[in-house]
């Protein structure tokens, strides 16, 4: 019985070129992800104050600066996120690896419990700056609910898919990790 | 400071190169599969390369990467890796401490029954036992798994006695 013990055949500055566009391209996505966020808030802020300075109807007022408020909280959500997904570490322990392995590929943690808020707030944008489109109900009170319903539906929808995704993606990841931890710490 | 990363990028695989194949060819069911592995190694060394601050050994945090990458998720072939030996001696003694045992003498058949009976550990005593076999102190091990040294140094101990009673058995 043989084996070779040769070093794989690499070019390590063809690797690192690839490795630097990667970099960038991921550096790139984040920052216009979040640039859209930090861009979106103070504008429908600003939609908040033309409306306020042209007597448009409170609850279109109100309903953009929610939007806005909203916004606000993806903006600083998603830059936590990102920096926590950017820095993933395989230079610490083992058993740390596979415990923050296993915490990244929740389903629900802390934060996912804070992106409903700014979900929320969206939600509430919605119902009040666009209750006049709902056709056929003439109380606003109802059209209020029926477009918060409706909205409501929509992310309940997003949900689901979330929920279907992880669980044919980052379950089996998150399983996996917790076994190995498991096998190592008994 | 893109180019002193990458001068310490290269100076590190560099210096680190042994260890790395070393790691690999533990894992390797085919080349082609430890070129992967190989090469995903060398990308977690660059991913992780700002977060090292030196709080342990370079060779440590090469080994940690190395061990990590091979258990990572991404559902390539070296997850159901195949461990494989070579024919030094000292692989052999490290594992079965063959002064007690009868098969001493047929070092040939003993490695081609310790590879069977290795390719039957699970994922987690596979990477402990290729730790072993790199030479490494159950110290180091400890480091690099994230155990206390006497955890080591028991998983280790019931991992050989497991592999001994199996060849005695074969």
């Amino acid at each position: 019985m043989t084996t070779t013990i040769n070093t794989p055949n690499l070019d390590l500055n063809q690797l690192i070129e690839g490795l630097r566009r990667e970099d960038d391209r991921n550096q790139h996505l984040t920052n216009r992800f979040k640039w859209i966020m930090w861009v979106f808030a103070p504008l429908y802020f600003i939609f908040f104050l033309i409306m306020l300075y042209e007597g448009e109807s409170i609850l279109k007022e109100l309903g953009f600066f929610f939007f806005s408020v909203s916004f606000l909280f993806f903006a600083l959500i998603f830059r936590n996120l990102n920096n926590e997904y950017k820095t993933v570490d395989y230079g610490i322990p083992v058993t740390e690896m596979l415990r923050k392995a296993a915490q990244r590929y929740e389903i629900w943690q802390t934060k996912t419990a804070k992106a409903m808020f700014p979900a929320f707030f969206a939600a509430i944008g919605v119902a009040l700056a666009c209750q006049d489109m709902i056709p056929n109900i003439d109380d606003t009170t109802a059209r209020i609910i029926v477009a918060f319903v409706v909205y409501s539906l929509m992310l309940g929808i997003g949900f689901g898919v979330g929920y279907l995704i992880w669980r044919k993606r980052q379950k089996p990841l998150r399983d996996h990790a917790l076994r190995l931890l498991e096998e190592l710490e008994k | 400071m893109n180019d002193s990363k990458e001068l310490r990028f290269k100076q590190i695989i560099e210096e680190n190169k042994l260890r790395i194949d070393g790691i690999c060819r533990y894992y390797s069911s085919n080349s082609e599969d430890r070129k992967d592995l190989y090469q995903e190694i060398l990308v977690n060394i660059w991913k992780s390369l700002d977060k090292f601050r030196g709080d342990s050994a370079i060779s440590t945090w090469i080994y940690r990467i190395a061990v990590n990458t091979s258990l990572s998720f991404a559902g390539k072939a070296y997850r159901n890796m195949n461990l494989s030996i070579d024919q030094m001696p000292q692989s052999l003694n490290i594992l079965l401490d063959n002064d007690e045992l009868e098969l001493k003498q047929k070092k040939e058949q003993q490695l081609e029954a310790l590879e069977a009976e290795l390719n039957q550990l699970s994922i987690i005593d596979k990477a402990l036992i290729s730790l072993v076999l790199e030479g490494l102190s159950m110290r180091e091990i400890a480091d690099i798994i994230g155990l206390t040294e006497p955890n080591v140094k028991v998983k280790i101990h019931r991992i050989k006695e497991t592999l001994k009673q199996q060849l005695i058995k074969a």
